[in-house]
């Protein structure tokens, strides 16, 4: 089989199974509905209990799951290209650990509840502040080492910064409303969330999605991708800036989701044969699937505990990446 | 009418942050010409190339086909000039054909790797000069030191720009693959193209190359043919060896004899 044809099949079958789980997220939760009767509800534009709950709380939730999981595995296969390491992940530019402080802020301050979208614009904002730093430290041409060493950096603080929330907090309710929102979580979204959201992440994709070529070529190092008339610098800048957007946004309203942009691009690339520009659409897919397939699995296994997405994607996938470390020594060695 | 060269190249200086690593080289290169860049470790030759590849910047002038390289936007220099790096580097195990068909990536369009008949065509003749045609479907990282080399060169061939600039290509081929590459390089030349390689083997330079640039500490020490620049004084001056140089029958043959510099105790 060719492998053009291989990877139009395995495309097709990564739509096929997000589409499904996407129909499928529909139907899961606790008003126990079923399959028709949720689909209906969805699409009826009547004003009944089951259209309203399909309308109001199922579908901004499968919604963001397809969405954020499709911004995860865009940006991860993106800056897994960009800086030519398969352990690179969104978080790594210091996006992720921003917008967290952001929503921490929000809450610390009681900004959070003086409007309802008050937490993911002040994660938001807080994003697009940390990765304007992180251009600024790295600079238009720097390299890819200067821009992991600045991501890390912004990282750090910010990550010392939410410590610090929460080792001021006024009570133990706004530590543990800290605590819960940092764990990443797609329940009780509304399609205000969406919104907010959605705007943003199309933004980050629309830049994204057309590096693929130019990832292709980096593939044989910086010199050479210039010479093959790729410009690095507007390349840096795409993907700092199209990642800090999508992730920025999609962190904004989910919380930090960890190990989907490290995970799903590492297990797609032997199967689109490491090709960058194939591995895009492929991860952006398979991000939305394992997303929402483990936005169903927090609703089956434990519908009364409020398990958080972000704890069963942490859960599922640090074995992984630890596996994936032992892997990777044992090829070094 | 003097036909244009293919190659002008003026640079007072070009340096890597504070150290002036070349000054005043100036020389052009006509097409059908395969120039040899030699010189030691560090007197200048992977900087040169880069320089003229328009990928460092620099103080001076370099034109190719017309064209003032640093005035050229990135696909517009990719249709004038090749560039073979010295570091044979492949981040991911993609197949040999499609690296090679990488060295199409400034004719295409679009989001995706989609070649054309005429792509097609130049992938097809850069594997089959550089002898891998039997290696396309194997992931470059299961390629030997060699191979992966043979695959970079015909990536860069694959681009058919009018000038080829080669760092070190030869280094780490077998000699067989070394005689193919520098034939390979004649029938690129023979094109109408320009070749600009350096390389260590004065003997490969010798019989292989139709012009010589030798270059010592960031300077031109000589410029010309194999015969007129291989001179035991030129060797032993730049490299601090002697060195045995006859001319025989289908060319020039250059034997390295033994170091003049004493060793370090």
């Amino acid at each position: 089989m060719s492998s053009q044809l291989s990877y139009r099949l395995l495309l097709a079958g990564l739509f096929l199974a997000t589409g499904l789980l996407f129909f499928l997220s529909l139907t899961v939760g606790p008003a126990g509905f079923g399959f028709a009767e949720s689909l209906q509800g969805v699409f009826s534009g009547q004003g009944d209990s089951i259209a309203l709950i399909m309308r109001e709380i199922r579908l901004p939730r499968a919604l963001l799951g397809l969405m954020v999981g499709m911004t995860l595995g865009l940006s991860g296969a993106v800056l897994q290209g960009y800086l030519r390491n398969p352990l690179a992940e969104p978080g790594l530019i210091g996006v992720t650990a921003s917008a967290s402080l952001g929503a921490v802020l929000a809450i610390y301050t009681g900004f959070a509840s003086v409007f309802p979208l008050g937490l993911p614009l002040a994660a938001l904002a807080a994003a697009v502040a940390a990765v304007i730093v992180v251009q600024l430290l790295a600079g238009a041409f720097g390299g890819v080492l200067t821009v992991i060493l600045a991501g890390v950096a912004v990282s750090s603080f910010a990550t010392a910064m939410t410590s610090l929330a929460l080792n001021l907090s006024p009570n133990p309710y706004a530590a543990l409303e800290i605590m819960f929102w940092m764990l990443g979580s797609l329940a009780d979204r509304s399609m205000d969330h969406v919104l907010l959201a959605a705007p943003a992440m199309l933004v980050g994709w629309l830049m994204l999605f057309g590096l693929g070529r130019s990832l292709d070529a980096l593939t044989l190092g910086r010199d050479t991708a210039a010479s093959m008339g790729v410009d690095l610098k507007r390349l840096q800048l795409l993907v700092v800036f199209g990642t800090a957007a999508a992730v920025g946004g999609a962190t904004s309203v989910t919380g930090a989701i960890g190990f989907v942009g490290l995970v799903v691009p590492h297990v797609l690339r032997p199967l689109t044969g490491s090709l960058p520009s194939r591995l895009l659409p492929a991860s952006a897919l398979g991000g939305g699937a394992l997303v929402l397939a483990a936005d169903i699995l927090v609703r089956l296994i434990a519908p009364e505990r409020d398990l958080k997405l972000g704890v069963v994607t942490a859960v599922v996938g640090a074995p992984f990446f630890l596996w994936l470390v032992w892997r990777t020594r044992r090829q070094m060695l | 009418m003097k036909q244009q060269a293919l190659l002008q190249v003026s640079l007072p200086q070009v340096s890597l942050g504070p150290r002036v690593v070349l000054k005043d080289i100036t020389f052009s290169v006509g097409a059908g010409e395969i120039v040899g860049l030699l010189g030691p470790n560090g007197a200048g030759k992977s900087t040169l190339l880069r320089a003229i590849c328009g990928l460092i910047a620099f103080h001076g002038k370099v034109t190719i086909d017309g064209s003032d390289v640093t005035a050229l936007r990135g696909r517009e220099r990719a249709a004038k000039v090749a560039y073979v790096a010295q570091e044979h580097d492949v981040a991911w195990p993609i197949k040999v054909a499609e690296l090679v068909a990488l060295g199409r990536t400034s004719t295409q369009t679009g989001l995706s790797a989609r070649l054309s008949d005429k792509d097609r065509r130049a992938v097809q003749d850069a594997m089959r000069l550089m002898d891998i045609t039997e290696l396309s479907s194997r992931p470059a990282n299961a390629l030997s030191g060699g191979e992966k080399a043979r695959a970079l060169i015909a990536r860069a061939l694959a681009q058919e720009a009018p000038l080829l600039l080669a760092d070190e290509p030869a280094a780490g081929l077998d000699p067989a693959h070394q005689i193919n590459l520098m034939k390979t390089f004649r029938t690129v030349a023979a094109d109408g193209r320009a070749v600009m390689l350096s390389m260590h083997d004065l003997g490969l330079a010798a019989r292989w190359c139709t012009r010589l640039i030798l270059l010592d500490r960031g300077a031109i020490v000589a410029d010309g043919p194999p015969e007129a620049v291989l001179q035991p004084g030129n060797i032993n001056k730049v490299y601090g060896v002697s060195a045995h140089v006859a001319t025989v029958d289908d060319g020039l043959v250059v034997q390295v004899l033994d170091s003049l510099r004493e060793r370090p105790a």
